[in-house]
């Protein structure tokens, strides 16, 4: 199973096996700069390790995902693509500290599902709204019908039971 | 340097179908926004059929790819049947989500097929979405003239610092409004409103924010806001201005905890660019702007801005 995934990860993360390991991407990043994350190392890791190796070793939920790599890399590799990439691999090989990271933000998925927002309107925001005289903020019925279409079609229920299933 | 920049495709695409965004610590955002486009009488529709981009969806591994590519796709189409040409975003994470998504969708037909049958539309609607992405910033920049045309007060002596936010940046790799690596023409449209625009040595870094860091490794978050923040107080800045409700939320709400708990000594306001426009054109700070329901007091800078602003 490892190997599949690892080989749709090769796919998906494109020109990655181009990198020559030159540490461009490591220069800026500011999980660099303020814990031990070392993108370049990862990346070398994945090119040379088994993906065990990595979440043993690295950890991915350092990265803050703000693309200063991607901008940088002489090679055009997009290496925060590919940390997103990783965590994926990391619900599928239900790597526990990929679950528990994910435990506490999951409830932004579950806030689109339910009401079409990551953040839920409040009262207070609606009567603001009103106060000011902008039109006060509504979810149809049809925008979260079509929300609920959109997780059930792309397997996305299945997909966040295997995040929650052994937190 | 700015006349070689293109905004003028900006100001053909109205009206601008305005994507309200889900983050509404600050609801000042949307409600200046909203009274800046009315003032410039810059036309703009909004719906209650939009939903959220699903960046959280993608970007923080909440559910499959797709999820976030045909939460954008089916708002995107909205704002079409709408006769709208551009959705107008003000957060940077919507403006990824979106060109992320178009991206996506322009190099993979396969994906744009699944699309389809996931939002329930034909491939033909999702390959031909045929409606552009813009942001605040670089849409304040199309219709300076009207802004310096209308404007009631200069922003003179008043010292800025500018944040473009890393998802900004990185758009503009693609969008190429500006150099990503140094962009310049925020600095330049505050100017010409009057503004001293100061550079300070950690302009580019992260607000540390990255919407999960917070959550789930705090410290580091944490680190990474106060070094921004004392680069900032450094060169004497009266304000913080940056254009993403997470950056905001981060900078200000995260800023005031920072102060209450001693790890830092200073408060800086910070205000979205709309809000600072509505300043600019005279817009009232409270009911238009709702200046008053930040965590960072903006009070002393309204007070100083009295006492330097001129009336035009």
């Amino acid at each position: 199973m490892e190997r599949a995934i690892k080989e749709d990860l090769r796919k998906r993360a494109g020109n990655i096996e181009t990198c020559y390991q030159c540490g461009m991407c490591v220069g800026d990043c500011p999980a660099a700069r303020f814990s031990n994350f070392n993108i370049r190392r990862i990346v070398g890791r994945f090119l040379l390790c088994s993906l065990g190796d990595i979440f043993e070793r690295e950890n991915i939920w350092d990265c803050l995902l703000c693309f200063e790599c991607a901008m940088k890399c002489p090679r055009s590799i997009n290496p925060a693509l590919f940390i997103i990439n990783l965590r994926y691999a990391g619900v599928l090989l239900q790597d526990i500290n990929t679950l528990l990271k994910m435990s506490k933000i999951i409830k932004f998925a579950e806030n689109i599902m339910e009401t079409g927002l990551s953040v839920p309107l409040t009262d207070n925001l609606i009567n603001l709204q009103r106060e000011v005289g902008i039109p006060p903020r509504s979810v149809s019925e049809d925008a979260l019908r079509d929300v609920k279409r959109i997780f059930e079609k792309s397997e996305a229920l299945e997909y966040m039971k295997k995040v929650s299933r052994n937190v | 340097m700015s006349n070689d920049r293109d905004f003028s495709i900006i100001r053909e695409t109205v009206p601008f179908f305005l994507f309200r965004p889900c983050v509404q610590a600050h609801p000042g955002i949307e409600v200046a926004t909203y009274f800046v486009l009315k003032f410039l009488d810059i036309p703009f529709l909004m719906s209650d059929d939009q939903t959220c981009c699903g960046f959280p969806t993608f970007f923080w591994n909440m559910s499959p790819p797709e999820v976030m590519v045909s939460l954008c796709a089916r708002n995107m189409l909205l704002a079409k049947s709408l006769a709208c040409k551009a959705v107008l975003v003000v957060c940077n994470a919507c403006y990824t989500a979106f060109n992320h998504a178009l991206r996506e969708l322009s190099n993979n037909e396969d994906l744009a097929r699944r699309i389809a049958e996931i939002i329930g539309r034909t491939p033909d609607d999702v390959n031909d979405l045929d409606v552009d992405i813009f942001h605040v910033p670089e849409m304040f920049y199309a219709f300076k003239d009207e802004i310096l045309r209308r404007m009631r007060f200069s922003l003179e002596g008043l010292r800025v610092a500018v944040h473009y936010g890393c998802h900004y940046r990185r758009e503009l790799m693609f969008r190429k409004f500006d150099d990503h690596k140094n962009p310049r023409f925020v600095d330049e449209l505050l100017s010409d409103l009057g503004a001293e625009v100061v550079d300070y040595s950690e302009k580019n870094l992260c607000c540390g924010g990255s919407g999960i860091q917070s959550r789930v490794h705090y410290e580091l978050s944490e680190n990474i806001c106060i070094r921004k923040l004392e680069s900032i107080h450094r060169v004497g800045a009266d304000m913080i201005v940056v254009w993403c409700p997470a950056c905001m939320y981060r900078l200000d709400i995260c800023q005031r905890d920072l102060y209450k708990s001693g790890k830092i000594d200073f408060q800086i306001p910070v205000l979205h660019l709309s809000q600072l426009i509505g300043l600019v054109l005279g817009l009232n700070p409270r009911t238009q702007l709702c200046l008053h329901l930040h965590a960072i007091s903006t009070q002393p800078l309204l007070e100083k801005i009295k006492e330097i602003w001129v009336k035009i």
